[in-house]
């Protein structure tokens, strides 16, 4: 579950954001609406203006990156020197206890069936690579920002995608610019000059 | 040919002539053997060796620290960083020989546990070490600067402290830049000539015993003998400086070739 309600000044608008749901959570908005900037509140990178994020009930707000349990995936979010089958369980390395029990099932429902390093990959494989990886280290939260958009068998990968989220008690929140991407979502929230509004 | 380019290539010239004129000099004209004998070529391994150690103690010490003031505003470190390049560099090598004199405590401490400056290998590594630190750390910042963050925000989503995500992601792939920084540092020490003339006129320590760094023994032969021998020394450690600044320029080359796959 993951709950918050945001303001952070931007340098044309001010993004005020509310949310509170969990399960595969899409936010679709036009370039330039607050979608990535929404994402990196979440995550922590951007400090907000006033306002709380909650996960699982824990009070987040104040936290810096790495003890948050969310993870970030955008076009930039993978290791370049790292080989496929390293990347996978890069994730657990910093945790105190590395469980890579849905590796195999990671592998095999989103179709990663190659290993070369990562940087010599397509942009829509190492999107693949970059949201397994996430996927595989079990956070509380997976924060997407557009990479479904860039793969090939987008319907099957997210189908898959959110059901092993979903049995491994996962919230996602994608961001997309297409509203019918929202098709794989449990909710809906269309951001629009910085103000939210749920759709489903 | 466009304008600029031709502006550009005629000031470099004007630069770059004094040692054009002193290379065809020094192995043409007034070519002497006393300026290539062994007594140079210690020299100049002497220079290179203790060079390379320097830049290779700025990679361990740096390397982290560059890092750090390319993703935080430090102003205070930066400023202390920078002492070095702004103060003259004889100063460097009094700093060194106060420290390493009785007169402090720690002089005191270091000769109680044999540690020594004075014309010793040691003594021409830290001088080097420092000169050239700030020339290390300005050359390696932009580098970090204008790395991209998102592989290292994606390694702390998933809880590595920003060290942890420095040595798991930054260090691997700052291998071109690091290099880079090493040429241009080490470079910069092999010119080095007022702090280690100070510190150490003469190596007295096995295997550089007698020896001193090439811009002291070149300044030597041109008090003692005119300009003859400095003449064709000097052209051998600007044909060194060159092969030095040719290895730069190809790693900076395949540096632009990798960043594009990166």
């Amino acid at each position: 579950m993951i709950e918050f309600s945001i303001k952070k000044k931007l340098d044309n608008f001010v993004l005020e954001a509310e949310l509170a749901d969990s399960g595969f959570i899409c936010v679709s908005g036009k370039n330039g609406s607050g979608k990535t900037t929404l994402l990196n509140c979440i995550a922590g990178i951007y400090k907000i203006d006033s306002g709380w994020i909650k996960i699982n009930g824990k009070d987040i707000t104040s936290l810096p990156i790495y003890k948050r349990k969310v993870v970030l995936t955008n076009y930039t979010s993978y290791i370049p020197h790292l080989t496929v089958d390293e990347h996978l369980v890069f994730g657990l390395k910093f945790k105190k206890k590395g469980d890579s029990s849905i590796l195999h099932i990671v592998r095999e429902k989103l179709g990663i069936k190659f290993n070369s390093r990562v940087n010599k990959l397509s942009l829509g494989n190492r999107s693949k690579i970059s949201l397994a990886t996430a996927l595989i280290s079990l956070p509380n939260v997976i924060l997407v920002d557009e990479l479904f958009s860039n793969l090939d068998n987008k319907e099957e990968f997210m189908i898959n995608y959110k059901e092993i989220a979903r049995s491994n008690k996962i919230d996602v929140i994608y961001t997309t610019q297409h509203n019918e991407d929202a098709l794989y979502a449990d909710h809906h929230y269309v951001v629009n000059e910085g103000q939210t509004k749920k759709i489903i | 040919m466009n304008k600029l380019h031709l502006i550009s290539v005629i000031v470099i010239l004007i630069l770059a002539f004094p040692v054009m004129v002193l290379v065809y000099y020094g192995f043409g004209p007034k070519l002497d053997p006393l300026g290539y004998g062994p007594s140079v070529i210690s020299s100049v391994m002497l220079t290179v060796v203790s060079s390379a150690i320097a830049s290779l103690v700025l990679v361990i010490l740096l390397t982290p620290v560059a890092y750090y003031l390319a993703r935080h505003k430090s102003p205070v470190l930066e400023t202390v960083a920078d002492i070095p390049a702004s103060i003259p560099h004889p100063i460097i090598g009094i700093c060194l020989l106060l420290i390493n004199s009785n007169i402090t405590p720690i002089g005191v401490f270091l000769h109680s546990v044999g540690i020594d400056f004075f014309n010793t290998m040691l003594g021409l590594v830290s001088a080097l070490t420092i000169i050239s630190a700030p020339i290390y750390l300005k050359s390696l910042q932009p580098f970090y600067i204008s790395m991209e963050r998102g592989p290292e925000i994606y390694a702390m989503s998933f809880g590595a402290s920003e060290f942890s995500a420095f040595f798991n992601v930054v260090l691997p792939n700052s291998f071109r830049g690091i290099l880079g920084a090493y040429l241009i540092s080490m470079s910069r020490s092999m010119s080095e000539f007022g702090s280690v003339s100070i510190i150490a006129y003469a190596i007295l320590q096995y295997p550089f015993y007698g020896v001193s760094p090439a811009p002291v023994l070149i300044y030597q032969y041109y008090s003692f003998y005119g300009l003859g021998p400095a003449l064709t020394s000097s052209a051998l450690m600007v044909v060194v400086g060159i092969l030095l600044m040719i290895a730069l320029r190809i790693v900076e080359k395949q540096g632009k070739d990798d960043r594009i796959l990166y």
